[in-house]
């Protein structure tokens, strides 16, 4: 038994909680944009520009208003909003050619919206002030709250949202057009209207995580490209257009980051979920957390 | 008509290099090197053009293998004595065609936006690496060498000043042209370019081709030839890496980051 005494319990707790947290906001990224490649066939480079646009927008509206609810919610919007835009001026032309197209004009767009926060705002990190502070203790550890209110939201968010596509009007049709555009448009669903809408709300959600996760680190313009990175192993890891397997992935490969920095620089221990999704791609490309296609 | 085509295009070419060897010697210092820099990031789109262009694979990690390249010219020109420009640009383009056919082992097993995330990915996993392991690359610092003389031992001895420089990239952007035109024009180059017009087809034709392919699986021909283009594209690469050798600092590549700090 004397091994169980090297084990250091206290850090893989902690550990397994961070990982947990850093895994739904993960999650929450990645939902979006598993959503839109499901419907649409694109794969959104420009989806961790969303999120840093969204904690700008947050950084904006506290410094006005000194609410962060009221900045979560002008900032999901204003996203959305942006989102839906970007939908319509590039990507609405492209859609039915090549899916590389698509991928060549997202990455335009995020370069863009990328160097354009540069421009506007400077390189140095903007900070979003925490909504409050406090802590619990596990155990005999303190654990701040926030991050844990963190990871509850992001949860709420993402169940709140699989609600509304199980039984909400807009939720059906979205599965419909997902299944089949044409058959959908010939039910009389406003296909165009569907597909704007679902960018919209990708790109909302990854406004929301941009503003949730914004506390943690700092805010600035090339936020976006580590959790854009991040949030593609987690859509290829779990299967790409499904919700549920992207969450799972995202708690998985956050956990594996999580232990493997105990041991490792944080740096090299994003290696380690590079290597799993290279694995995944060579042995099973449709995603782990998903059932074997027939 | 279609016989003075050939004629025309040469005409031009060779106008276009004219004014490329004279510029250096009418412009502003500031537009010369400004000119060497546009030969240089030429090359770069070239060899990504065989990749992108020819073969129809969007890779997003072209960016490593330049500054691969750049890395594996810096550390022999820091280990060699005396510094040897050629010996430096060799290890370039291994240290890159190397990493390349490594890269290619496992992404052009697949296809489209998997190949794209993949190759994505690779360059941020070579990013990490250089950028953690300090001791061997200088971490963020990058490396630091003075830039070797052009010779040839025995022949001549020249400085790099910045008219030798722009006219030895000069050389380099020419016949990389010539060489990349060769091989898009040759049967290997056709190759590649029915890979991008039909992906599928070409695979039924390399069933056909199995008797004369080394591996047993059908696919395997097309896997080659696509796995042969990342590494072709990605051994020009470098060579624009290495033209810019006598920088004195060399920076890691990450995504657009490479920029014109390797450059100065």
């Amino acid at each position: 038994m004397q091994w169980l005494h090297a084990v250091p319990w206290d850090l893989l707790l902690i550990q397994t909680i961070n990982g947990i947290v850093t895994g739904m906001i993960l999650a929450l990224v990645a939902s979006g944009l598993t959503l839109i490649f499901g419907i649409m066939d694109v794969v959104n480079f420009a989806h961790g520009e969303f999120l840093m646009l969204g904690a700008y927008i947050a950084v904006l509206t506290i410094v006005a208003t000194h609410n962060f609810w009221l900045a979560l919610i002008i900032a999901s919007l204003g996203t959305g909003l942006i989102g839906a835009l970007v939908y319509v001026t590039t990507l609405r032309p492209l859609l039915g050619r090549d899916p590389l197209t698509t991928i060549l004009a997202t990455f335009g767009v995020s370069l863009v919206l990328q160097n354009y926060a540069l421009w506007q705002f400077g390189p140095v990190a903007r900070k979003i002030p925490e909504p409050f502070s406090g802590s619990i203790t596990l155990f005999h550890l303190d654990y701040s709250l926030y991050r844990l209110m963190i990871a509850g939201l992001s949860a709420a968010i993402i169940g709140g949202f699989w609600l509304f596509l199980k039984f909400g009007t807009w939720g059906i049709w979205i599965r419909a057009t997902t299944q089949d555009r044409i058959m959908a448009q010939a039910m009389g669903i406003p296909v165009p209207w569907v597909l704007a809408g679902v960018f919209a709300i990708g790109s909302a959600m990854a406004g929301a995580s941009g503003v949730l996760f914004g506390p943690l680190v700092g805010v600035d313009h090339a936020m976006g490209f580590d959790w854009i990175l991040r949030a593609f192993i987690v859509v290829v890891v779990g299967g790409m257009g499904s919700l549920g397997g992207s969450v799972l992935a995202a708690i998985f490969i956050s956990l594996l980051e999580a232990y493997s920095s105990l041991w490792v620089s944080p740096a090299q221990a994003g290696i380690i979920s590079f290597v799993v999704l290279i694995l995944t791609l060579l042995f099973r490309p449709t995603g782990l957390f998903v059932a074997t296609p027939k | 008509m279609r016989d003075r085509q050939p004629l025309v295009f040469w005409t031009g070419f060779a106008i276009i290099v004219a004014l490329l060897i004279a510029s250096p010697l009418v412009l502003p210092p500031f537009w010369a090197r400004f000119v060497t820099e546009i030969l240089i990031w030429g090359l770069l789109a070239m060899s990504s053009d065989i990749l992108i262009g020819y073969t129809g694979m969007v890779s997003f990690g072209h960016s490593a293998f330049f500054g691969l390249g750049m890395y594996g010219a810096a550390f022999v020109l820091l280990e060699t004595k005396p510094p040897s420009l050629w010996a430096a640009l060799a290890a370039g383009l291994l240290a890159a065609a190397a990493v390349a056919a490594f890269v290619a082992y496992f992404s052009t097993r697949l296809r489209e936006i998997y190949f794209a995330i993949t190759t994505l990915i690779f360059s941020q996993i070579f990013y990490i690496v250089i950028f953690t392991w300090t001791e061997l690359t200088g971490g963020e610092n990058g490396l630091t060498f003075s830039r070797p003389a052009l010779a040839i031992p025995g022949l001549f001895s020249l400085r790099f000043t910045p008219m030798v420089l722009h006219w030895f990239v000069l050389a380099i952007v020419v016949l990389s042209y010539l060489l990349l035109r060769r091989v898009t024009q040759s049967p290997f180059g056709m190759v590649l370019q029915s890979i991008r017009v039909c992906s599928p087809g070409w695979r039924v034709c390399s069933t056909r081709c199995r008797t004369s392919s080394p591996h047993p699986i059908s696919c395997s021909s097309s896997y080659r030839a696509r796995s042969s283009s990342t590494t072709s594209s990605a051994a020009s690469a470098p060579w624009s890496g290495r033209s810019s050798a006598p920088p004195s600092s060399c920076y890691c590549a990450r995504a657009s980051r490479v920029s014109s700090q390797s450059i100065t």
